[in-house]
């Protein structure tokens, strides 16, 4: 009688199909595991280097932007092995210059009171922990001089609150009012949300309700 | 099937076939009146469930609902469910408009710290004058996900608010019904989309050291739905995201959320291509005073 497989060779047709079966089961083990994690979502680190917080004459830094701007520069604010912060918070501070004087005119009361508002804003970041750097800037418009400052600055994210820019019914749709900060429609949480370069935080604090 | 019932826990071991809510009922009353914040129900130790042995949590819910808003609570009374074997989730999961509506916690302890009853001080801030610390209490955060790419970065932003009281992240994902179908409507590949996002982004909460309690809400109103949700998990923040170029929808939900919530809400808008480009197309040196 003659067989398919002679029986000396029984054994290592055994290990052949063993070796086989435990390498499909392995690869079938890598791939699907591979896309179980692949589903897993990595949540993006937020770790801002510089976070800009504008003011202006009529857009008082408050204590709660700077809070804000403290909780939301997290637990990455200070290097491993030194003193000094990561995260610096930029207060750039717009002097709104009139058509009718050149933009290097002196101002001795609009730059005192920025130098005020810095200063004391400054004092708060220092007390989270954070480092602090205060900018004072000479512009036409606030909203334009304020993205520029985020650009010129490497700002990685703007925070912006509502007890900055007063409380505003449509804030993110066109149409909503502040139409005397922009003289447009937009309102300026829109357009500083839309034209900014960088991330941007807009915050209704329960402080303003 | 043994119920044991233990504080604000309903522990539920055994096989659960037959609709044993009459059974609870009295049991879930006398806790509730003190634990007004609501029930906890540990289903480790359920072998296997029914779909009608699901129906229990949707009575069980449906009630402890109600009975908060008849009591006129400040904050409503909720029912949490916790510790679901692999098994029970996918009995649940499969039954429409139950799995994906009842908040889910991966612990008994998660899901008590989502009703606030944490025993133990999630982190501590603060020293006391003799060096020891002092134990904050853990604050709640809702992200609200209206289903776009930018949701991971409202979570990433509602962990970086948590971390601060190292508590509760709710995961509120916004299912928007149509309004020519009834709200209980199955919604198919939209819930099962709903339910993969929630659970990819658990993990990232979870790995940021922070508890994830996730919940799919169908809605006609997604901006008041969220409030609600706010209200009704007493959180001190709510967290959205929006995508470089948001459609008229999203900025309309948004501004409605900003006007109606009670408490701080954090919008977190992520940068165009145009916006970025023009910033790296040349910045002059930054100046420092």
């Amino acid at each position: 009688m003659r067989y398919i497989l002679h029986p000396d060779e029984y054994a290592v047709v055994f290990l052949v199909a063993s070796l086989a079966l435990g390498g499909v089961y392995a690869l079938l083990r890598i791939t699907l595991g591979g896309a179980r994690q692949l589903r897993q979502v990595v949540l993006p680190s937020k770790i801002y280097r510089r976070i800009l917080v504008p003011a202006a004459a009529d857009m008082p830094i408050g204590a709660d932007a700077v809070q804000l701007a403290c909780r939301l520069a997290g637990k990455n604010s200070a290097a491993a092995g030194s003193n000094t912060p990561i995260t610096a918070v930029v207060l750039a501070y717009v002097i709104e210059v009139p058509r009718a004087f050149a933009l290097s005119a002196a101002l001795p009361e609009e730059e005192a009171a920025a130098n005020d508002a810095l200063a004391r804003a400054a004092e708060a970041v220092r007390a989270c922990g954070l480092q602090a750097v205060s900018v004072v800037r000479r512009g036409r418009g606030v909203l334009d001089e304020t993205l520029r400052a985020a650009s010129e600055e490497n700002a990685d994210l703007l925070v912006v609150t509502t007890g900055q820019v007063g409380p505003d019914s449509t804030p993110f749709s066109p149409g909503g009012g502040e139409e005397e900060t922009t003289g447009t429609e937009e309102s300026f949480s829109s357009q500083i949300a839309r034209r900014a370069p960088c991330e941007v935080v807009l915050a209704h604090t329960t402080g303003t309700r | 099937m043994i119920i044991e019932i233990r504080d604000e826990v309903v522990a539920l071991s055994g096989v659960l076939r037959r609709n044993h809510w009459r059974t609870l009922e009295s049991a879930v009353n006398l806790r509730l009146r003190h634990h007004p914040a609501g029930i906890v129900v540990d289903c480790g130790g359920l072998i296997a469930l029914t779909p009608e042995g699901a129906e229990t949590f949707r009575d069980a819910a449906a009630h402890v609902a109600q009975a908060g808003a008849s009591q006129q609570q400040q904050q409503s009374a909720r029912m949490v469910v916790a510790n679901v074997p692999p098994d029970v989730m996918r009995v649940l999961r499969g039954i429409p408009n139950l799995g994906s509506q009842l908040p889910i916690a991966t612990s008994v302890e998660d899901a008590r710290a989502s009703l606030g009853l944490a025993r133990t001080p999630a982190r501590a801030s603060g020293t006391g004058r003799d060096g020891t610390r002092a134990a904050t209490p853990p604050g709640v955060v809702v992200a609200g996900l209206l289903g776009t790419s930018a949701d991971p970065h409202a979570v990433a932003v509602a962990c970086r608010l948590a971390q601060n009281h190292g508590s509760v992240v709710h995961l509120a994902y916004l299912l928007v019904v149509p309004r020519h179908m009834p709200l209980l409507s199955a919604l198919g590949e939209e819930e099962t989309r709903a339910r993969q996002t929630l659970d990819s982004l658990e993990g990232g909460v979870r790995a940021a050291g922070l508890i994830p309690v996730s919940r799919v809400e169908r809605t006609r109103d997604p901006a008041s739905r969220l409030v609600e949700v706010a209200a009704e998990t007493n959180a001190e923040a709510i967290t959205l995201a929006l995508p470089p170029a948001p459609d008229g929808d999203l900025l309309a939900v948004t501004d409605a959320t900003l006007a109606r919530a009670r408490c701080d809400v954090l919008v977190n808008r992520l940068p165009g291509a145009t916006a970025l480009a023009a910033a790296e197309a040349g910045a002059p040196e930054r100046r420092e005073r």
